[in-house]
This record gives C-alpha cells, structure tokens and sequence, in this order.
C-alpha cells in the first residue's frame, strides 16, 4: 500500500494499512469503500489512504491466503466482499503482537529522560 | 449514479496492468471495485448537497491517481500471472502445451461452429446419397444392358 500512503503518511507506517485490514475484516466482512470508512472512523481520520490503493493491498491479501472474496450483488451493484481466512486470523495475530511490542518499546523510549 | 462520460477511463490502466503480467482476472477485478467505489464517493458527495460536477471531482480525487494505482498492483509479484513469474518455465511450458492441444484444434473448433459444422455435414451427407445414388443407377443399367 506504499505510494498514497507514503505521500499522506509517514514512512513508518508499513505494515499498519495490513494490520487494519485484517483486524476490521475479523469483526465483519466488507467490501473495498466499507473498509476505507471503517479506517477513517476507528483512527479518528488519523490514517488516511489514497482511497484506490486500498485494492491492490486486498487483492494481495486474498493472494497471501490471508482473506477470501466473494461477489454479491446488491441493489443492482456489484459488490466485492472480503472476508478473513484462518490464515489470516493467525496473520492478524502475529501482526498484532508485533505491534503491541514495537508500541511498547517506543513508549518505553519515549518516556526516558533524554541524555543529551 | 453519475454518467458514464463523467467516469474514469479504465483504458490505459489496463494496458498497463496486463502488459506488466497482472492477472487478467486481478485486473477485471480491480476496474469493478474502481468503478464502484467512484459510484459511492460520488453518491456519497451528493447526499451532503454537493453539485454533479463538484462531486464528481471530488469522487476522482479522492479515488487516487490511476497510474499510482496500477504502479502499486504491478509491484505485487504475487497479481502477476504464472508466465510473467516463471518466465523460463513458460518458455518449455507452452510450446508443448500447445503441441499437445493440437490434434484437439479441430474438436475445438467443431464445437464452437457447432450450427455451421452440422449445415456442412448435412450437405455432406444429401450430396454423397445423390452421388451414391446416381452411381446405383449407372451400375444397374450397365448390368441390365
């Protein structure tokens, strides 16, 4: 999800469009603009995407194993829902788990007194 | 729902997704969830009383430029199709797979012509039963002669 997201956000954020993907995509399956209201809504518009690089990262996730797709059609549209694999839900976990500790480990140095 | 002139064009974005080797089915996917997320960015604008024209602009904005778009699916290796991965496999792969698929050429096209196939065999068939026919009748009336 690198180049929208490298233009509207830091460079340090690798890896969190993934994580977001995944943990909103466990809670329910949606399709591609559900997701981007969804992101906008849980970070308090903190996170903001270039809304149309959000399907080349799903389209990889799907290919990863990660979530799964299927086509439904609504009110005359066609809708791409997303949902999460087993594969995914471990993906989620692990992703998670490495978050909590990076944010760990920043806080924790954040909080130190600076020697300088 | 916009008008399709006011929709953006999908052309040149896939070109050069197939060009770089995406999967034709990532692709077609890709142009309908692009599609519709353009129809709901622009519903959505015009449910808070914002004009055609505005919405619009501001639905293609907010959608992304297109080339960043495919720039983004053509450096997943994992969209491209089997012959764009593995492209020395593909190089001994199809010439065998269609030396193998030749003799089936015919069949295939027999069933994709399957009406004109059926007219011609027919005919086939009425003109040999003259032809037998008439050589019937020559036969018998050398033989009664």
């Amino acid at each position: 999800m690198g180049i929208q997201m490298a233009q509207s956000n830091p460079p340090f954020m690798s890896g969190v469009p993934e994580l977001l993907l995944l943990r909103l995509l466990d809670q329910q399956e949606m399709y591609g603009y559900e997701l981007v209201r969804s992101i906008r809504k849980v970070t308090g518009e903190a996170i903001s995407l270039g809304e149309g690089v959000i399907y080349p990262a799903l389209h990889s996730l799907e290919r990863s194993g990660s979530l799964r797709s299927k086509r439904k059609a609504v009110s005359g549209r066609t809708r791409v829902y997303y949902a999460l694999t087993g594969k995914g839900r471990q993906r989620l976990q692990k992703l998670h788990g490495d978050w909590q500790r990076i944010r760990g480990g920043i806080t924790s140095a954040l909080e130190q007194p600076s020697h300088a | 729902m916009p008008s399709r002139s006011t929709r953006p064009d999908f052309s040149d974005f896939q070109v050069t997704l197939l060009r770089a080797g995406v999967s034709p089915r990532h692709v077609r996917r890709a142009i309908i969830e692009l599609n519709e997320h353009y129809d709901d960015l622009v519903e959505d604008s015009l449910r808070s009383d914002t004009d055609a024209r505005t919405a619009e602009q501001c639905a293609l904005r907010a959608l992304g430029d297109l080339r960043c778009i495919a720039a983004e699916m053509c450096s997943i290796p994992e969209l491209r199709c089997w012959a764009f991965r593995y492209p020395r496999v593909a190089l001994f792969v199809y010439p065998l797979l269609c030396l193998a698929l030749l003799p089936a050429v015919p069949v295939i096209a027999g069933v994709a012509h399957a009406p004109q196939l059926a007219r011609w065999a027919t005919c086939m068939f009425l003109s040999a039963l003259v032809t037998a026919g008439m050589l019937l009748f020559m036969q018998l009336s050398i033989t009664l002669t």
